[in-house]
């Protein structure tokens, strides 16, 4: 689908039309993109709820600096931002009174549900990688973004994509050779 | 910087299937929710995020006498409310800190002080570094100064702090600390949040801390 038309958009175009086609075109980018980088279904629904109400929100000032796919990532990763500064997860709550080994349990659990989400098991290796390595990889490996973007979507120099992606593959591979 | 590994190639498809068509009526519903109120429509996480900046916007516009009716309110069952030595919504920037700090009369102010001190100062060592922080944590309890990344960065930085609420339990004294983080930025009003920390009163350490939010500021 050719989003061309979001740069020149004027009064009374069918904004709810446009929030379908965003979505029919990128949901499952953005859903993923989120996914991948909190590792909870139900965060990621959050987030991508979010981003498209926000692109919604904006669609006026999107004025193609970057491509449309690149800008919505860009709000999620933004928004996945705001999600980990939320107040949602960072509630004190009686495990943070236990040590760390007793809390050992909802790590498990945790594991236990990722495993059911993701079938795939380079995927599984990709999500247990740092979220700086793991958000390299799955925008350039997964949504074939090329490293000057990548840079711009995370703020970061050309230089130091590059060195995440290689290190991001490095242990990936590692990872899979330690299962073979 | 192509030297593509094989396993990459699985990558192309995505992890799970998550935009669901449920999903997307949800968001489809909300943005018309929002274009008929005029209002924008928030995600559950935001809105736990602004109601929380909300309470202490409430809390800042409020004065001492009622900052103490607000928050002794909203105590949970069992906690009450703390003579104690700092006054509601005491506080200042790091001199005022340092100079609580040098003056300190019981293990418990020396801790809260004393910590708030450290993140002021970025001596904090997150992520399994020894900093100064950590003669005010129980050793148990260490792991949880992790809470506190987001204090740990040149920039937005922790520039004032503020005891918003102090109340007691069984086993020693909550401190609820309200933050203001600057960036350096011209014009750019900073962040502003909060964390809450429980200090024994046996021990004088910290052995359960919480960060409850960052906001950005709106003004």
């Amino acid at each position: 689908m050719d989003f061309e038309y979001l740069n020149y958009l004027g009064e009374g175009h069918n904004k709810d039309q446009i929030l379908q086609d965003l979505m029919t075109a990128y949901g499952q980018d953005v859903w993923n993109f989120a996914f991948s980088l909190t590792r909870h279904r139900d965060a990621a629904d959050d987030i991508a709820q979010e981003c498209f109400l926000k692109a919604y929100r904006n669609l006026e000032s999107f004025r193609g600096k970057s491509s449309v796919k690149t800008w919505l990532l860009t709000i999620t990763k933004n928004a996945v931002r705001d999600y980990r500064r939320s107040a949602f997860i960072r509630k004190v709550t009686l495990m943070d009174k236990l040590p760390r080994g007793e809390a050992g349990g909802s790590l498990s659990a945790e594991q236990e549900a990722l495993d059911q989400i993701v079938a795939d098991a380079v995927w599984r290796k990709v999500l247990a990688l740092p979220a700086k390595y793991r958000a390299v990889l799955v925008l350039y490996a997964h949504h074939q973004l090329s490293m000057e973007e990548i840079s711009q979507l995370l703020s970061i120099s050309v230089g130091t994509v590059k060195s995440r992606l290689f290190r991001a593959r490095q242990r990936v591979t590692a990872m899979i050779e330690e299962d073979m | 910087m192509d030297n593509k590994p094989e396993w990459e190639e699985h990558l192309s498809a995505p992890p799970a299937d998550g935009f669901t068509p449920q999903l997307m009526r949800r968001i489809a519903e909300q943005s018309r929710k929002r274009t008929e109120s005029g209002k924008p429509a928030i995600p559950a996480f935001r809105l736990a995020s602004l109601a929380a900046g909300l309470a202490l916007v409430i809390a800042l516009l409020m004065g001492k006498e009622d900052i103490v009716r607000y928050f002794s309110g909203k105590s949970a069952a069992g906690i009450s409310d703390a003579g104690g030595y700092f006054a509601h919504k005491e506080g200042g920037d790091l001199a005022w800190w340092q100079k609580k700090k040098a003056a300190a009369l019981t293990k418990e102010e020396q801790t809260l002080a004393g910590a708030v001190v450290s993140i002021m100062t970025r001596d904090i060592g997150t992520f399994g570094r020894k900093a100064g922080i950590d003669a005010y944590f129980d050793p148990a309890m260490l792991h949880l100064k992790d809470l506190l990344a987001d204090y740990d960065a040149s920039s937005p930085r922790l520039t004032e702090a503020y005891v918003l609420e102090q109340t007691e339990d069984s086993e020693g004294t909550i401190f609820k600390i309200g933050t203001v983080l600057a960036t350096g930025i011209p014009g750019d009003p900073g962040y502003e949040g909060s964390f809450t920390m429980h200090v024994n009163r046996t021990s004088g350490k910290i052995d359960a801390l919480s960060v409850e939010k960052t906001v950005e500021r709106t003004g």
